[in-house]
């Protein structure tokens, strides 16, 4: 690959960097913590091709000779990340592409967790829901009536549950948490949002740690812009 | 060289790659609804070019941070004042350099170029492979992130410390016994004549030129891991939980095909409760040494001669490391 073309190619990943970060669609692939790394690197990019291309019109021309070492051919897979993300911006990931890799766990030690939030049915994030279930001794969540925002997931027998997508670091651990609704009819269709109201019992190492909620009152909303839970 | 970048181009019709590049670039724009179409009739692909982008995408500023190192050390670290700082004896600098990994305070993407160029600046090569090893699994932001990983089990944070730092420094001390530099094919990057350089130009000169090296690489190695992720089912894990041997092989070899960053591997870890905390020792200790990420990485930076040799001895070794240490340091078995 000629150096002009290196050159023009850095600025390209670069920019697809910058650009995901500035339009907040990274946060599909990675942390919302990663903002200012990926805009720091992006623009670090951006200026090492730059001094590189005016180097070169200062001196009137490329010098190739510093590629002799080894081949520069490689460099040609950095047009695939830089593509990707200009031209198919692939989504965040759905249920189905983590339906196996639920979180389960075997039996936990139980520990005292702090109470809920006030208010008549707080909104808990789903994940804290799923701890609680699993792991609390204090009983916060029994007989008390919550409100937990996920997605619908159908199961093969036709039962429903309220899903979110886990990540830890990337959009390569994710994971799925669920509860389960214990609502007879399914009013949804698999992957509308729901923010739903309902009591949460104790769960079990036998049903995988998936708590059921016997569900109260159920709206659909939107899709929030990050769909994923940390 | 010379000649041919001096041939007359003018006289005939040639293809470069800026021509290539730009046909790639306007079929990209002119059939972009077609590509988009084509990756969102299948969910796996969909979901995997979204795992590809997450490691590529997490793996960008670590990569950033690793060649600013590996810039500065070759505009302001003469070879000279390395041999200063480190022990001439070989195996004390191994030692040294094993331990300075905890200085560096990224993922594994970043060590491979600052190994690269401590190697091109005259330090021994089984240092900068000690160095290679240690740094993307013993500095502060791996360990702490350990720690909160395994609240209840600080014994696995030193048990982790610990099996990664013996496995750089015996892979270290082993290449100063067996290692041929011969087998680092890649050849080191033509040393620029410093003379009328200046330092911001050596610095970004040799920034540039490890960031398009080790980032190409680094696709070869997101795309295999996005591809693995596809693949391997998740239910092997949970055939594993009463048989430890099986678990621990099992397990390392899932940090090498699941390559994970190391700061995020020790919440999969976690939450793989269902395992004991032996075999998922191993996968903290295995992931940062080798994975088929860093074997890509490596591949491009050092050879594949190097890989072939250096990948399979390094698995042994971290896998030795952590089940002995693991067993010693969190009690047995567990």
């Amino acid at each position: 690959m000629k150096r002009e073309t290196q050159n023009v190619l850095l600025m390209l990943v670069g920019g697809a960097v910058v650009k995901i970060a500035f339009d907040g669609s990274f946060v599909r692939y990675v942390k919302p913590s990663m903002h200012p790394y990926l805009l720091v690197s992006g623009v670090f990019m951006i200026v090492l091709a730059v001094a590189a291309m005016v180097r070169d019109i200062q001196r009137g021309g490329p010098e190739d000779h510093e590629e002799h070492g080894h081949s520069s051919r490689p460099y040609w897979m950095l047009l695939i990340p830089a593509a990707l993300i200009l031209f198919v911006a692939p989504p965040a990931l759905g249920v189905s592409s983590v339906s196996e890799r639920v979180v389960t766990a075997g039996p936990l030690e139980r520990t005292a967790f702090p109470p809920l939030p006030g208010g008549a049915s707080p909104e808990v994030p789903m994940l804290d829901v799923v701890q609680r279930a699993a792991r609390d001794n204090t009983g916060s969540l029994k007989d008390r009536e919550i409100t937990v925002t996920g997605f619908v997931v159908e199961n093969s027998d036709g039962s429903v549950d309220l899903a979110r997508i886990l990540i830890v670091c990337c959009a390569a651990d994710a994971r799925s948490i669920r509860i389960h609704l214990d609502t007879g009819s399914n009013a949804w269709a698999e992957g509308d949002w729901l923010r739903v109201r309902g009591t949460v019992g104790q769960s079990s190492p036998e049903t995988g740690n998936v708590p059921t909620m016997s569900v109260t009152g159920v709206e659909q909303i939107p899709a929030p812009e990050n769909t994923y839970a940390y | 060289m010379m000649l041919e970048t001096e041939r007359p181009e003018r006289s005939r019709v040639s293809i470069n790659s800026m021509h290539v590049f730009a046909f790639l670039l306007v079929s990209a724009i002119v059939f972009r609804e077609q590509i988009v179409g084509a990756v969102g009739a299948i969910p796996e692909l969909q979901a995997g070019a979204t795992i590809f982008l997450g490691v590529f995408v997490q793996a960008t500023p670590f990569l950033v941070l690793g060649v600013l190192v590996s810039g500065g050390i070759a505009a302001f670290v003469s070879p000279a004042m390395l041999k200063r700082l480190l022990p001439n004896n070989e195996k004390a600098a191994v030692g040294v350099s094993g331990l300075a990994g905890m200085a560096l305070p990224g993922c594994e993407c970043g060590a491979v170029p600052v190994s690269r160029r401590l190697m091109d600046q005259g330090v021994p090569t089984s240092a900068a492979l000690a160095f290679l090893l240690s740094a993307p699994a013993i500095n502060p932001v791996v360990l702490v992130s350990t720690a909160v990983a395994f609240p209840g089990e600080p014994r696995m944070v030193l048990a982790r410390f610990l099996g990664s730092l013996a496995t750089a420094l015996i892979m270290g001390w082993l290449w100063a016994r067996i290692g041929k530099t011969e087998w680092i094919t890649a050849r080191v990057s033509a040393r620029h004549q410093d003379t009328g350089r200046s330092k911001w130009e050596v610095f970004s000169e040799a920034a540039r030129h490890d960031l398009m090296q080790a980032g190409a690489f680094l696709v070869f190695g997101a795309g295999l891991a996005a591809v693995l992720h596809i693949i391997v089912p998740d239910w092997v894990l949970e055939h594993l939980a009463g048989q430890m041997l099986l678990a621990i092989g099992v397990m390392a070899i899932l940090a090498v095909v699941l390559a994970l960053c190391s700061e995020a591997d020790a919440f999969v870890a976690a939450s793989m409760s269902m395992l004991p905390l032996l075999p998922r020792l191993v996968f903290l200790v295995v992931g940062p040494a080798v994975d088929v990420k860093l074997m890509a990485m490596q591949a491009g930076s050092f050879g594949r001669g190097f890989v072939l040799r250096f990948a399979p001895v390094t698995f042994v070794v971290a896998v030795v490391c952590a089940s002995i240490l693991g067993y010693v340091v969190l009690g047995g078995a567990r």
